[in-house]
């Protein structure tokens, strides 16, 4: 019952978004529709299919190789791999726009120094982001899937080569098949990154669904139209949610009992290891070292004058900003899948699907939701505070941390929910018989007998968000207290809109601060394993 | 819409109840407003993100001993919240760095009137609100940047003169998802009417030398690039490229020129970066006296030098690169207008297919 | 020349670690069933993994119809041996069904083929009903049938089975293994099957090998194995058995419990031995020459018989007692005296350990 408050609660804000779908047809629907819907929803599809073919080939493919195999290097790149997710996607962005830019180091060199001047190497288009933002997702996929391979049982997989098929057949049929549950949920998080995103496709110009969405409000100045579009984008990733749960049918993708045998490493030689070696350093250059580069190139034009000692302070603030709302979410998140666990009705799941909605929308859209909450809330409590004391406090949440971190959790959920599900649906279901029936509570039970043994993917799920958290610019943006600043806010404030160069120095302490949890993480995953 | 909203407060009062109530201790603000000091606050919420404005800021704490608290994010996500927060709404000012949303902020009746002689003075008339909702603090206008090399400035007239098949596939601009891009068009939709505005989007989109990306310094290093020879930019980014720490940044400002376009023809298109006091303002004194302290001549220099914007304040002292471009014809239109065309200049970008 | 031979091998995980397979060599005749019975940790699970080419040896060869799968140079990877194995537990690919499960190893034959191959294993096995079930939708007993029907699909050459009974119930188990292996001799398979069960071992296999410590200890036929056991090892695997010390003596052997009439030849060059008497073989018989006299100081009822434990007249200690399996319908209380002889065939002297 309190997990269902708890749902409600959080459903509340994408139910406000949801709501403006059976609103009166906003007035500028019909341009929308005649003139660059088609537009819109093309070049979305193309950036989604293209992030997330790509992200999986990347994520998928570097996940087995560190996964099972012994190559050079396999030790570094296994949480090296993940440090790419650390950008900002739209600091990314701006940082491989610099680094092609007519002014940047490439094109300056070549200009200067062999006196080349080359047709101007363009990478702001279609192809250009889709490369760009799947380099620095692909960890979602990376990190869940090589999660999901580690807790694979080996006697499966050499089930599969005693029947006569090789090991890239068992990776296709067996291997990809039994992870499915866990690479479908890092996926979607990428694919509802993907759909929100606008820094980076507004900057390319490339017109997807997010920045029609901003076109219809900011352009246009129809509020209303724009939720509308944004509840339309909700309803659509509902749907594909639901369908992949009813496409799984009675399939199962985890086999009960805990007699498996960890999974053993191949040693790699010569070609084969050479080839690993070289798949594992492409990601890791594009993704992290090339766009590092630049911003250092940037830090060292620039950014000194920026430091003026504040960020330490800023640092610290978005740390522990960071390090509280991951542990609000993912015991929210926790809460939520024990208890579809619990009761599997078609209603809870399909709650639990709803909650990782507010991830879809773009954050202004979903910061409207949760505003709209609040202040209703607030007015409410004044209200009633004001008929029993005769007084009234004032705004007690909207405009506080509070509100930020609610915020928070509505947006970041989902990047929670997905982990902790797929860890939860490789735990048996008769463990938790076996503790109810020695007579021991639910929540006793979830919390010595589920948490312990979903320990990994729980801190993939809390380091996951805390490194949202760091990067998130909307949400904070909009509905942060007076005077209140993240590394986040700081780096946009300096950047001016679209001035990364000038913030160059906040950019890498985004980048720096998210490179510790994950690497902390990757020492107590790779810990735990041994 | 009402209804709907009555709904929801009435289930977030249920759903929140237990939780809203014993989080309140935790979370409430330690410098709550009811303890407003004697010089009392002033609060800001402003879509201008410059480290100038906060030196300003402070300046205006030292002189008042009010203290000035800043919220900062886009104009319209402040215009929402403005909206959704209602009169419970602490903000006291509204900052932008287009008119057209203050427009559309007084539209929505978040702004109030006010009459100040100090703003009137300073604020020259077609840069404010007729009836004291907004006033404008800084001004942009919006020019054509052409290739030293390849044009020569007789070459240019006007923004019309650019959609003229001599300039195919030679012109660089923004995505018209732009605000100054779509001010421009009201601008010209306002002078000229819908259907020469339409022909004129129609025109620069068959001129563009590629797909509108980037911002405007991508425009001016694509002219240098010789990607496009002319491109429509505002001016101070020319001024950030010619003082980038970058040198490459600083030699492609040293290979273009700028050209006020239309100045036999009613003047350059300006637009406005300003503010307004808020209809529900806390502290209304504060805020008036905030932004004559903004429109005076110290506030005013600091613009100019800082951020290579225009002063409002007439005679205000201009940085030397301001100087040196000289005086220019400005359109004395009142930007009022403006913002209320802002709407039908995204449906023609729209239809023109201007991406 | 055997199928499957298997010659000195020897395995270990790391430098530093103990071996787990020492010196082993094995030979499986065409269609034949060998377990290998040994307690886990005795490294059974590796000598199949060897097989199979889970492993690589550090020493050693192995082959199948004179064909090298591992040795020096060559390294065959599992999927080309033409071996199947059948894992401990269930490894049944849980997202695929039955059938598909059964059809998965399938590919090397035509289209057709594949087809009529898949119904015979079905039809064979008795899964036509559940072929369209996923694994999680099993009992134990049909997820191990869907596991045998699945290895033995490709026709393998060879076929592993690592402890395939261990995870089924009591009550049914006996009637799964038994299909089991009625499918595995209509099929002419030549398996080995690794087992810590001795009744399984001796139901099932055509020869058992006892391994211990990585080390073959016995090989032979059921029969063999369980009355001639050549250790005292072994002999323990196949349940309570009477392990004495003798010595020579005149007539034969003398033992604490007085002397026994052995060929004393069989002791070899030895002084002493160990001898082994099964309780069954003993035989209570009325008071003679030749019979040694014992009073009941333990019973217990076992259903078909009963076994008693006897203090030995003169004996004092442990040493001085003999379990024994009476088969008659008269019952002993303790207290009682008897009297009993050893047929001389039935008394089994060990190798010396």
């Amino acid at each position: 019952m309190a997990t269902f408050l708890l749902v409600l609660c959080l459903l509340v804000p994408v139910i406000v978004v949801g709501l403006s779908l059976f609103g009166e047809e906003p007035a500028s629907w019909s341009h929308i529709r005649s003139t660059v819907l088609h537009r819109y929803l093309l070049n979305t599809a193309v950036v989604v299919l293209g992030v997330g073919g790509l992200t999986l080939l990347i994520g998928v493919t570097c996940a087995w190789l560190v996964t099972f195999y012994r190559f050079p290097g396999d030790r570094i790149f296994s949480w090296i791999l993940v440090v790419p997710f650390a950008f900002p996607t739209y600091i990314a962005a701006f940082a491989y726009a610099g680094i092609f830019d007519y002014t940047g180091p490439l094109h300056s060199f070549l200009r200067n120094h062999l006196d080349l001047a080359p047709r101007w190497l363009d990478i702001m288009n279609l192809p250009g982001v889709i490369v760009i933002v799947s380099l620095v997702l692909y960890p979602y996929i990376y990190l869940i899937t090589r999660a999901s391979l580690q807790r694979q049982s080996e006697r499966i997989l050499d089930a599969s080569r005693s029947l006569g098929r090789g090991p890239i057949y068992t990776f296709f049929h067996v291997g990809i098949p039994l992870a499915r549950p866990a690479i479908i949920g890092a996926l979607t998080l990428v694919i509802m990154e993907v759909l929100n995103e606008y820094g980076a496709m507004h900057y390319f110009g490339i017109d997807t669904f997010t920045t029609g969405i901003f076109n219809i409000w900011f352009g246009m100045n129809d509020t209303a139209g724009a939720m509308r579009l944004a509840a339309m984008l909700m309803c659509l990733v509902f749907a594909v949610l639901l369908l992949e749960r009813v496409q799984r049918g009675r399939r199962r993708y985890a086999t009960c009992g805990t007699d498996y045998r960890p999974t053993e490493h191949r040693r790699l030689r010569g070609l084969a290891a050479v080839g690993a070696f070289v798949v594992c350093l492409v990601p890791v250059c594009l993704g992290f070292l090339l766009p590092l580069g630049q911003l250092l190139l940037w830090f060292n034009q620039s950014g000194t004058e920026a430091f003026d000692g504040t960020f330490l302070g800023l640092s610290i603030k978005s740390f522990l900003l960071a390090t509280i709302a991951g542990l609000l979410t993912v015991i929210a998140a926790v809460l939520i899948v024990y208890a579809v666990r619990l009761h599997r009705t078609a209603f809870m799941t399909a709650m639990s699907k709803a909650t990782i909605l507010g991830y879809s929308v773009p954050g202004a859209v979903i910061a409207v939701g949760v505003m709209v909450t609040l202040v209703q809330l607030d007015l409410s409590i004044i209200n009633s505070i004001g008929q029993v004391f005769g007084a009234s406090p004032g705004p007690l949440l909207s405009g506080t941390v509070f509100a930020l971190l609610f915020a928070y959790l509505v947006r970041f959920l989902a990047v929670a929910v997905n982990p902790v599900e797929s860890g939860f649906d490789r735990l048996c279901g008769s463990l938790d018989e076996a503790s109810l029936s020695l007579g021991k509570s639910r929540m006793y039970t979830l919390l010595r007998i589920n948490l312990p043994l979903a320990r990994g993917t729980l801190l993939a799920a809390g380091a996951l968000v805390f490194v949202d958290v760091l990067k998130e610019l909307p949400l904070t943006l909009i509905l942060r207290p007076f005077n209140f600043e993240t590394l986040a806010t700081k780096t946009f404030e300096l950047a001016g809109e679209e001035m990364v160069a000038q913030s160059a120095c906040g950019a890498l302490l985004i980048v720096a601060a998210g490179i510790v949890p994950i690497i902390l993480l990757e020492r107590f995953i790779s810990s735990s394993n041994r | 819409m009402k209804r709907i909203s009555r709904n929801i407060a009435i289930l977030c009062t249920i759903v929140f109840g237990a939780v809203g109530c014993s989080k309140q201790s935790d979370t409430s603000v330690p410098d709550a407003p009811n303890a407003v000091k004697a010089a009392g606050e002033v609060n800001v919420y402003t879509h201008r993100h410059y480290p100038a404005d906060q030196a300003l800021y402070r300046t205006f704490t030292e002189k008042t001993g009010v203290k000035v608290n800043v919220v900062k994010a886009k104009a319209d996500e402040l215009i929402k919240k403005l909206e959704i927060e209602g009169a419970a709404s602490k903000a006291d000012v509204l900052i932008t760095v287009d008119a057209g949303r203050l427009v559309r902020a007084r539209k929505k009746n978040l702004l109030q009137p006010i009459t100040s002689s100090v703003l009137s003075t300073n604020v020259p008339k077609h840069l404010r609100d007729r009836n004291g909702h907004w006033f404008g603090l800084t001004v942009r206008s919006r020019v054509i940047v052409y290739a030293k090399d390849r044009v020569k400035s007789d070459e240019l007239s006007t923004y019309t003169a650019l959609a003229d098949p001599k300039w195919k596939g030679r012109v660089l601009i923004r995505s018209s998802k732009n605000v100054y891009n779509q001010s421009l068009l009201a601008w010209i939709i306002n002078r000229d009417g819908d259907s020469a505005a339409e022909s004129w989007a129609a025109g620069i989109v068959g001129n563009m030398a590629r797909t509108p990306k980037g911002n405007d310094r991508d425009q001016i290093k694509a002219v240098v690039a010789g990607v496009g020879d002319v491109a429509v930019v505002n001016t101070y980014y020319v001024g950030l490229l010619l003082n980038s720490d970058n040198p490459e940044e600083r030699k492609v400002a040293e290979q273009v020129d700028i050209f006020f376009p239309n100045q036999a023809d009613g003047g350059a298109h300006i637009n406005v970066s300003g503010g307004g006091v808020t209809a529900a303002a806390p502290n209304r004194d504060n805020a008036v006296k905030l932004l004559e302290f903004l429109s005076s001549s110290e506030a005013q220099q600091v613009f100019a030098t800082s951020n290579y914007e225009y002063p409002v304040l007439a005679g205000a002292v201009k940085s030397p690169l301001l100087e040196s471009w000289g005086d220019f014809k400005a359109s004395t239109m009142n930007l009022t207008d403006l913002g209320e065309l802002n709407t039908e200049a995204v449906k023609i970008f729209d239809r023109v297919g201007w991406r | 020349m055997s199928f499957l031979t298997i010659n000195s091998l020897r395995k270990s995980y790391g430098r530093n670690t103990p071996v787990v397979i020492d010196d082993l060599s094995l030979d499986v005749e065409k269609g034949e069933i060998v377990c290998i019975l040994g307690e886990s940790g005795s490294g059974k699970t590796t000598l199949l993994r060897l097989i199979a080419g889970f492993e690589v040896p550090d020493h050693g060869e192995i082959a199948i119809d004179e064909e090298k799968l591992s040795g020096t140079g060559v390294f065959r990877p599992p999927e080309i041996r033409g071996i199947s194995m059948v894992f401990q537990g269930n490894s049944l690919f849980p997202h695929l069904t039955v059938r598909r499960n059964i059809a998965y190893g399938l590919h090397p034959f035509g289209a057709a083929e594949r087809i009529e191959r898949l119904r015979d294993i079905l039809e064979l096995t008795g899964l036509e009903d559940l072929a369209e079930r996923y694994p999680h939708e099993l009992s134990g007993g049909q997820q191990q049938r869907v596991s045998v029907a699945r290895a033995l699909a490709p026709r393998p050459a060879v076929l592993l089975l690592d402890e395939p009974f261990s995870n089924l119930d009591n009550v049914g188990s006996r009637q799964i293994r038994d299909d089991i292996v009625k499918l595995i001799r209509q099929t002419h398979t030549t398996t080995l099957l690794v087992t810590h069960d001795t009744a399984d071992a001796l139901a099932v296999a055509d020869r058992i090998g006892v391994v211990n410590d990585g080390t073959l200890l016995q090989i032979g036929s059921p029969r063999e194995v369980y009355e001639s056991p050549r250790t005292r090892f072994v002999a323990e695997l196949f349940g309570a058995s009477n392990f004495l010390d003798a010595r020579r003596a005149d007539k034969g052997v003398s033992i604490e419990i007085g002397e026994l009439p052995i060929d004393p030849s069989r002791l070899g060059s030895a002084e002493t031995v160990t001898v082994s008497i099964r309780p069954e073989h003993i035989q209570i018989v009325d008071a003679g020459e030749d019979a040694i006299r014992g009073r009941v100081v333990d019973a217990g009822f076992h259903g078909p018989f009963q076994v008693l434990l006897v203090a030995v007249a003169g004996a004092t200690g442990p040493a001085g007692e003999i379990r024994l399996h009476h088969f008659g319908t008269t019952t002993y209380k303790v207290g009682d005296e008897l009297h009993f002889i050893v047929p001389p065939e039935k008394i089994h002297v060990l190798d010396a350990e």
